[in-house]
């Protein structure tokens, strides 16, 4: 009498067990870890339903900046995820800043084994942007050792196999914005100055 | 500019539909046991929304091949035993489809009792009494023969909500542990013996 087949847990295997959070409600079940500083959040959340196929690891940044005497938030945000309903191919989401747009990179053909490594290759990219966060805020804290443990190195091949997934899906037309329109060459190497999306870019 | 303003009221409000009374009595003749007008509507809502969906549990025939392809569902059910009380958030096999096939007359050609099929049922979150939601393996681990009591209280739950029907030969904590009595009600209200082996037998061994 096991609990739940479809349930994904990979963060923990990979974190930082100091820092990690976990938090159960009826319907779901939550592992954070989360790095403030002043105005400035980053965040590694992996949810997982109850109830429904549903799935999500999110990388997520949030920073207040104030322009003139008008205060705002910036957010960024990249997951991996598939959910029952609306767009419920299991892929790649992109919170662009410009313009607010959504990036989705749809991941073919995968096998429950597969998706697991597209979803550690996602852990293994997000040290990267994690990397460029820390650089841009001049956070002296260090970041990697704030979130992951010494696994997460392990995950080189895991990364390579997720990017070579993304590449595919390029090639197939399966970048798609907004409109669910395909995201032309063109658009894509422009899309690099997006520091939440570069990384996942590195087969250009 | 649109200045109209949202009212949010603390109260749902009662509306005065007006039926003849040849369809009121209609409606009331759908009743089961002492619901009220407004719960035999919203069952009849519900599973009318249930079968229409595009989703669901599908029946699939292929030549002398019969098959199904389930789709879940969920519930949280509130159980009492000595020991505790447990809040328990359970997935299974949506059964809305055969339990419409079972009590159809019109449909009695189509033999469902042949049709087999099984809860599958699972146990993905607990809380004890006001405590905090749990998993449910630490209950595994405390105390097996609670857990298995809690697991086929749900399938009792589950089983007398989808088919509408009463399973009395299973009340006492002895009962729930007596494959026996499982097997007369199942046998007496016509339900799928593959999910009498799978659903229960298996779990009491």
């Amino acid at each position: 009498m096991m609990p739940q087949k479809s349930f994904i847990c990979v963060l923990p295997e990979y974190s930082n067990q100091e820092h990690l959070e976990d938090i159960r409600s009826e319907q779901e079940h939550e592992s954070r870890i989360r790095y403030t500083q002043g105005a400035f959040t980053i965040e590694i959340s992996e949810t997982n339903s109850f109830v429904e196929d549903k799935y999500s690891l999110n990388l997520t940044t949030a920073r207040y900046v104030v322009v003139g005497s008008e205060g705002s938030t910036k957010n960024r945000e990249a997951m991996i995820h598939h959910h029952p309903h609306g767009h419920r191919d299991r892929h790649l989401q992109f919170k662009l800043q410009a313009a607010h747009e959504v990036i989705r990179i749809n991941l073919d053909f995968l096998d429950h084994e597969d998706y697991i490594r597209c979803i550690k290759g996602f852990l293994s990219v997000s040290q990267k942007v994690i990397a460029h966060e820390q650089d841009e805020n001049s956070i002296s804290v260090d970041l990697q050792k704030h979130f992951f443990n010494q696994h997460i190195d392990g995950l080189e091949s895991e990364r390579q196999f997720l990017l070579g997934k993304i590449r595919q899906a390029h090639q197939s037309s399966r970048i798609l914005d907004n409109n669910n329109d395909p995201v032309t060459p063109g658009r894509l190497v422009s899309l690099r100055s997006e520091s939440h999306l570069l990384p996942f870019l590195d087969w250009l | 500019m649109d200045n109209q303003t949202i009212k949010v009221k603390s109260n749902e409000e009662i509306s005065s539909v007006r039926l003849t009374k040849k369809t009121k009595k209609m409606l009331e003749s759908m009743a089961q046991g002492k619901e009220t007008h407004e719960q035999i509507i919203l069952r009849l809502i519900r599973t009318v929304t249930d079968l229409s969906k595009e989703e669901g549990t599908r029946i699939i025939e292929k030549g002398k091949l019969k098959g199904t392809k389930y789709q879940r569902t969920h519930k949280t059910i509130h159980v009492e035993t000595d020991k505790n009380k447990y809040s328990v958030v359970c997935t299974y096999n949506d059964l809305a489809i055969i339990s419409m096939l079972k009590k159809s007359t019109y449909l009695k050609n189509y033999k469902p009792d042949h049709l087999e099929w099984e809860l599958d049922l699972e146990i993905n979150n607990i809380k004890i009494g006001s405590k905090n939601w749990s998993d449910p393996e630490k209950i595994i681990q405390s105390d097996k023969s609670e857990y298995r009591l809690i697991y086929l209280i749900c399938i009792k739950d589950v089983l007398e909500q989808t088919f509408d029907i009463q399973i009395y030969e299973v009340m006492t904590k002895p009962d729930y542990f007596t494959p026996d009595r499982w097997e007369k009600a199942y046998q007496r209200n016509g339900l799928s013996m593959d999910s009498f082996y799978s659903d229960v037998q298996k779990r009491l061994r």
